[in-house]
């Protein structure tokens, strides 16, 4: 053990010893993102093709966004999926999280239940609304022949709500999840307040809204922020049920970057595209940042 | 003793280098491809490239299948790798590489291997840059009208060979409340493509569209206006799959289910269809009906019949940092070389086999699928005689062609008139032919 403690104290004196273990993800990082990540700004700011030379074009690419309407359709399909995801999957998931804190027994039988659309992967959660939603097939269409023609929609074809409809098949496999991470931290609360508050006469939704979100208000805002970002950088479900589609209706900046990339070769603006993404992004995480400078419990 | 074992270690490291020495002989190239069925890619390795490999011992080639080979081939060749042998997915991408000096230029094996006596002229063409040969395309495809067979009988419809004829089908699937067209572009959305490719060219005529690829007259003509305001009558009316909601929902399976089951009429759709349709139909996939194929009647008067849109699948390259190309032009050769041969792969495979060759009926064996022996040596007539459509995925520019399918949704929804769907791609494609991005058009 002395031997032991000898070797520790040695490293604790040595300041290149932890950078030494810290070396080869450094070494990933700047490879793999840092690298990249600064090639991406360079060529933002180039007409590039993705192949061969880039000619530097300054900042055409940016002016170029302004009067681009699929940019404009597909950043405000951004903050409508942000304002969509900071709503309805947060509430659902405080409520049962909430509700789930109260049950003694079977609660891991809901845990389980609700966090597993989680762990599917995303192309067979797709799969599986494609097929509940299938026009002449699915639920709607059952429905209808059943006599009750309501929800007989076009989900994934509707300009109208094909990004709802999208974001309803998203939330279905990501706020179970919310749920197990708000539970946890429900869990973490000091019994007594309840006693306390029950005792005073508080409901269960006094209870709620003055012990319980100020108990986990941490997990609850560090997770409304990873979902602002996230809502910047969503890709997947959009991609597989309507790669953007119908008319643009659909389209985020994370569909549109791609296929200017690849499909478009005009990998050039498709940069200045994730350029902006990674502003915007920047700017949310940086506000948080802030607002914990100026003292915000978050 | 010692001596002895020696002398027999040294025989044997002697045996070994030699036999190391033959095996460095053998050049090992490498190919990607973006076959995606099973049974093709199993095919193309244990028919194709193993047929090759017999006859050219000293040549070993790797095949890779990549689900999305523009984009690893694109990584890979930016940064200066990629395969010996480079397909890519149609003369427009092979384009992008040529303009990057990524593909090494072909004349010389064409002329040593005499290339111009074995491949359409038009094919040779479509891989001509600046004069330079530097690719052959390959899975010759053109649109064609697929139709129920079985429900034709019994409604008594005959196959349409006019537009007249296939418009009064159309109305009376309609009205009896069967699908005239299951189209749909769920799990394609650049399946809007093969329509508009479709009516440009059937109203319009190839001439106009080729005059227009050329950049000799704009996309804005009146003719193209109305073979767009067309297209969109269609969708309006329903004939595509009930309405634009369902269109935008079906993918390539329900699509033809519905076609086998004789909730739907026709199809327009590309011929590779042909090599997966026979999925859907007849017993084995639990129908009593059966399928098969007309040319897409002409829309207009005027525009000569029988019209085939055509475009390839993909091409196929050297690279220009190969360090075999000799051994890869060998390979190339051999997918053109003998015309029977590749005629045996189209009678084992399908359409998807189908090289640009001028085949002839002989050709194929005695006993080939009736419905593909006619697609193959229909098409080789209509397109050695000159008259064949352009499909926009092969002779249009990237953004355009994008343009071209992304765009028509909004014509769809009633956001872009067809005029002005057709203002902005002429605005797109003349920026690409300043960039010298217009694929090459056969002469």
């Amino acid at each position: 053990m002395k031997n032991c403690r000898f070797k520790l104290g040695v490293s604790r004196s040595n300041p290149l010893i932890p950078w030494l273990f810290l070396s080869p993800l450094l070494i990933v990082n700047i490879l793999v993102i840092l690298g990249p990540g600064v090639g991406s700004v360079y060529f933002a700011l180039t007409k590039w093709s993705g192949l061969g030379a880039a000619e530097f074009i300054g900042l055409a690419n940016f002016a170029r966004m302004l009067e681009d309407p699929v940019y404009h359709k597909a950043l405000t399909n951004n903050v409508k999926w942000t304002i969509i995801f900071l709503t309805v999957p947060i509430a659902m998931s405080l409520v049962a999280a909430y509700l789930l804190s109260a049950v003694k027994k079977g609660q891991l039988v809901f845990r389980l239940a609700f966090f597993l659309p989680y762990v599917l992967p995303s192309v067979v959660n797709a799969h599986i609304w494609q097929t509940l939603f299938h026009p002449f097939r699915g639920i709607g269409a059952q429905l209808r022949k059943a006599g009750y023609p309501f929800l007989d929609l076009k989900f994934f074809g509707d300009t109208n709500i094909v990004l709802y409809s999208i974001a309803f098949v998203d939330n279905w496999h990501w706020w179970g999840f919310l749920v197990v991470v708000f539970l946890a931290a429900m869990q973490g609360i000091d019994p007594s307040l309840y006693e306390a508050a029950r005792i005073d006469g508080a409901n269960r939704f006094a209870q709620f809204r003055y012990i319980t979100i100020p108990g986990i208000r941490p997990t609850l805002v560090f997770m409304m922020l990873m979902t602002t970002i996230w809502s910047f950088l969503v890709f997947d479900y959009i991609y597989i049920l309507t790669q953007g589609g119908p008319a643009n209706a659909s389209e985020v900046l994370g569909t549109y970057a791609y296929k200017l990339a690849f499909t478009r070769f005009e990998a050039g603006y498709a940069a200045a595209v994730g350029v902006t993404m990674s502003i915007i992004t920047g700017m949310i995480v940086s506000l948080f940042l802030y607002l914990r400078r100026r003292g915000w419990e978050i | 003793m010692l001596p002895k074992r020696l002398l027999m270690l040294m025989s044997v490291a002697v045996v070994l280098a030699c036999c190391g020495q033959i095996a460095s002989a053998q050049v090992t190239l490498t190919l990607w491809s973006e076959l995606t069925m099973d049974v093709h890619r199993d095919y193309y390795v244990n028919e194709v490239v193993a047929g090759f490999e017999r006859e050219n011992p000293d040549i070993k080639i790797e095949v890779s299948f990549k689900e999305d080979l523009n984009q690893a081939l694109r990584t890979a060749m930016q940064a200066g790798a990629g395969p010996d042998i480079v397909y890519t997915p149609g003369p427009s991408f092979a384009l992008e590489y040529v303009l990057a000096d990524m593909l090494l230029p072909l004349d010389h094996y064409a002329e040593l291997m005499n290339w111009s006596e074995k491949i359409s002229g038009w094919a040779l063409d479509l891989g001509r840059v600046d004069g330079k040969l530097y690719s052959l395309p390959l899975e010759l495809e053109a649109m064609v009208l697929f139709y129920n067979k079985t429900l034709f009988e019994e409604m008594g419809w005959a196959p349409p060979q006019t537009l007249e004829e296939m418009e009064a089908i159309a109305e009376a699937a309609f009205e009896m409340g069967i699908i005239p067209f299951a189209h749909g572009n769920n799990d394609w959305r650049p399946a809007n493509e093969w329509h508009v490719g479709v009516f440009l060219n059937h109203y319009a005529g190839p001439k106009a569209v080729k005059a227009a690829l050329k950049g000799e007259k704009p996309w804005t003509d009146e003719e193209f206006v109305e073979a767009i305001a067309m297209l969109n009558e269609y969708m309006q009316r329903g004939w595509f799959s009930q309405g634009v909601g369902n269109y935008y929902s079906l993918r390539g399976e329900d699509r033809w289910s519905m076609l086998a089951s004789g909730e739907a009429a026709m199809i327009i759709e590309g011929s590779w269809a042909m090599s997966s349709a026979g999925e859907y139909f007849g017993p084995k996939a639990g129908t009593d009906t059966e399928w098969d194929w007309v040319p897409v009647p002409v829309f207009r008067e005027g525009v000569e019949a029988p019209l085939y849109t055509i475009g390839m699948g993909s091409t196929i390259s050297i690279n220009a940092r190969s360090p075999y190309p000799d051994e890869a032009a060998k390979f190339i050769d051999y997918l053109f070389a003998d015309r029977q041969r590749a005629a045996r792969w189209i009678y084992d495979q399908g359409a998807i086999f189908n090289n640009p060759l001028p085949f002839e009926p002989t050709d194929f064996p005695a006993d080939m699928e009736e419905r593909w022996a006619r697609f193959v040596s229909d098409l080789a007539a209509a397109v050695s005689g000159g008259n064949y459509g352009y499909t926009t995925w092969t002779f249009w520019p990237p953004r355009s062609d994008v343009y071209i399918y992304e765009g028509i949704e909004s014509v769809w929804s009633g956001e872009l008139s067809p005029n002005d769907y057709l203002a902005n791609l002429d605005a797109i494609f003349r920026e690409e032919i300043a960039d010298g991005k217009i694929p090459p058009i056969p002469d």
